[in-house]
């Protein structure tokens, strides 16, 4: 089933698309937006609703034509192809499975489209249900599948066509948070047995972060950061995108070339902040994670009153009130001594975790 | 009184149904006995009424000629006419089903205030007694009519059987667009899209993927319109111009010209059959349709 990635990658360039809006004029939904694309990449598209990102996974498939810009697949121009001239497939948010026919008549017809006969193509087909491990269910309806089974069986139809690209609009958001991670783990797998680029459409920071081999934050119709996760988690290019991605708090401070002075006056040593832009004193957002804070001694740089304090399971979410009156959260483990609402404390960074951000 | 137990919501409903159940036996089942009843009677004083006893001679003189000896010949004149209609309303159920599809489809992926205005200009037509309607289409088809003022020569439209498929599919095309739209209107275009993707091109998309769900509609659709005009009686008559001999017609000139009402209620009788036949059929495809999706 390794269809293998022979071509140089998907390209993305400058491409522009516009709406009319129904008050009149436009809306951008992609604003000069370029990317690429790696073989065998699992590459995720991560924002919030409206960000554009949906938009662009159309214009790779067709079902959107951009008006600047080209999409472009190793050396062959994609976006002048109509979606049944492209070697790339679509895995919908809705799955959009034929209801009138089986499980099978699904995944075969994209075959029967390249000119296959059914019978031809029956070997393929049970292939592709072996891979999302439906082996038994090509006679069923795909009513009488559950909302998982059905996601396998459009997973089963578009990577029967051994497309070089796989489009994936929110395939999992449809899915229960148990269902969901199995699913992660599967698509993980098959992209990995398969070669296939996948293209991964998601506004769940989460999933973004554990599949992706790298992924693009957009930020209403442009990329505002493209990286692996670990970058864009860890060195975040904005405060939307640091906003965005995790738990953040966020300091607003002055540099002063030894320390970051806060608002309330509170100097925090420079090696506990990293970022872009050090060196030139000025004012500065710093981006704080909960697991880059931990609870100190009174000669701590930051200082605070506890304003509630969260079981969650796993660990213990403290909101503490800053000094300057700014918010942070912090985590900590369950079954340390854990401060009550309305106790002062004192807190410290772990060095070179936190990380400057611009506005 | 007293031992009856709390109404149940099934017992009071069973006599609010007795009103219009005893209307449409009356309505309805009265005429149909009647005519079954002439059929099988004798033509009365004059040819007007009938007359006992118990006779097949209308059901015999639809399929044979008795000549002055008694001798009997097989006559396939009325089995013509038969025919002759089964063509024509054939023939008008397809035309309405090859014009109402992509137009049912297109008026469905419009967006829905569009969509309510073009579901309103279809029933416009309704609005105005059909036989003031077909007699405009005399007017347009006629020698010194529009069409032909286009053509530059009278053309001879009218008082052909083109005249009364036109006239046909002018009154029942409306009944092909509006279930159809209402199928239509609940397909999910996003499915659609779905088989663009797979690399199926536009008709192929129309063919395995619209139709299917639209089918429904498409078979109430065909026999609203083919049950209809398999009986269709004005348009032969005015825009056909007695020429071609519809059953409708048939029935009317046994009742009227001829004085035959045994013969005219046979015919009834076996274009009612026929409708009976033509209904199973449907009802036939349609459950194998449903058979096929609950099997598989």
């Amino acid at each position: 089933m390794s269809s293998g990635a022979s071509h140089d990658g998907l390209a993305v360039c400058g491409v522009t698309r516009r709406f009319p809006a129904p008050e009149g004029g436009y809306v951008t939904a992609l604003d000069n937006v370029s990317l690429t694309i790696e073989p065998g990449e699992f590459f995720v598209l991560l924002g919030p609703s409206g960000c554009g990102k949906t938009t662009l996974l159309r214009t790779i498939a067709g079902l959107e034509y951009p008006d600047e810009g080209e999409v472009r697949l190793g050396s062959e121009r994609l976006d002048v192809l109509p979606p049944y001239r492209r070697r790339v497939n679509t895995v919908f948010q809705s799955y959009a499975l034929f209801p009138h026919l089986t499980v099978a008549e699904n995944v075969s017809f994209g075959l029967e489209m390249e000119g296959m006969s059914r019978r031809e193509a029956a070997p393929l087909v049970a292939e592709a249900l072996e891979l999302v491990r439906l082996p038994d269910f090509g006679r069923r309806k795909p009513a009488q599948l559950s909302g998982g089974q059905q996601q396998r069986v459009a997973l089963a139809r578009a990577l029967a066509k051994r497309p070089e690209v796989l489009l994936l609009d929110e395939p999992l958001a449809a899915l229960d948070l148990k269902l969901r991670r199995g699913m992660q783990t599967e698509l993980k797998r098959i992209q990995q047995t398969t070669g296939v680029t996948f293209v991964f459409v998601t506004h769940d920071q989460e999933e973004a972060i554990s599949l992706g081999d790298r992924l693009a934050v957009f930020q209403s119709g442009t990329i505002a950061q493209i990286g692996t996760p670990q970058e864009v988690y860890e060195r975040p290019a904005s405060r939307f995108v640091a906003d965005f991605i995790g738990d953040t708090s966020f300091l607003e401070a002055e540099f002063t070339g030894e320390g970051y002075r806060l608002t309330s006056g509170e100097v925090l040593p420079a090696d506990r902040v990293a970022g872009p832009g050090g060196g030139a004193p000025g004012p500065v957002t710093i981006a704080l994670r909960p697991e880059h804070l931990v609870l100190a001694a009174e000669e701590a740089p930051l200082h605070g009153v506890v304003r509630e304090s969260v079981y969650v399971g796993s660990d213990v979410r403290v909101g503490v009130e800053l000094t300057s009156g700014e918010q942070v959260a912090v985590r900590l483990a369950v079954g340390a001594a854990c401060p009550e609402p309305g106790r002062r404390v004192a807190l410290d960074l772990l060095p070179g975790r936190a990380w400057t951000v611009a506005a | 009184m007293s031992r009856r137990g709390p109404a149940r919501s099934g017992r009071t409903s069973r006599w609010t149904v007795l009103p219009g159940t005893l209307l449409l036996l009356a309505l309805v089942g009265g005429p149909l006995v009647v005519v079954v009843a002439y059929s099988f009677m004798s033509r009365g004083m004059f040819g007007v009424g009938v007359a006992g006893p118990f006779s097949l001679d209308a059901y015999t003189r639809l399929l044979y000629d008795t000549e002055l000896d008694g001798s009997r010949a097989f006559d396939p004149r009325y089995l013509g006419v038969f025919g002759e209609s089964v063509w024509l309303a054939a023939l008008t159920t397809v035309c309405c089903a090859a014009l109402a599809f992509p137009m049912a489809v297109w008026m469905a992926t419009r967006p829905p205030r569009v969509r309510a205005l073009l579901v309103f200009a279809v029933t416009i037509p309704f609005w105005t007694n059909t036989l003031v309607r077909t007699y405009a289409w005399m007017l347009i088809l006629n020698d010194n009519g529009p069409v032909s003022g286009l053509a530059g020569a009278p053309i001879g439209l009218l008082y052909t059987p083109f005249a009364t498929t036109v006239g046909l599919v002018y009154v029942s095309l409306p009944f092909m667009i509006l279930p159809v739209y209402a199928s239509a209107e609940k397909f999910d275009f996003r499915l659609a899209e779905a088989a663009y993707d797979l690399g199926a091109r536009r008709l192929t998309v129309l063919r395995r993927v619209v139709y299917p769900a639209v089918r429904p509609g498409v078979i109430a659709g065909v026999v609203l319109v083919f049950i209809p005009s398999l009986g269709a009686f004005l348009q032969p008559q005015l825009l056909g111009g007695g020429k071609s001999m519809m059953v409708g017609n048939l029935i009317e000139q046994q009742f009227g010209a001829s004085r035959n009402w045994p013969l005219g209620s046979a015919v009834a009788v076996a274009l009612l059959a026929l409708t009976l036949l033509t209904l199973m059929g449907f009802a036939l495809l349609g459950r194998r349709g449903d058979q096929k999706a609950s099997l598989l």
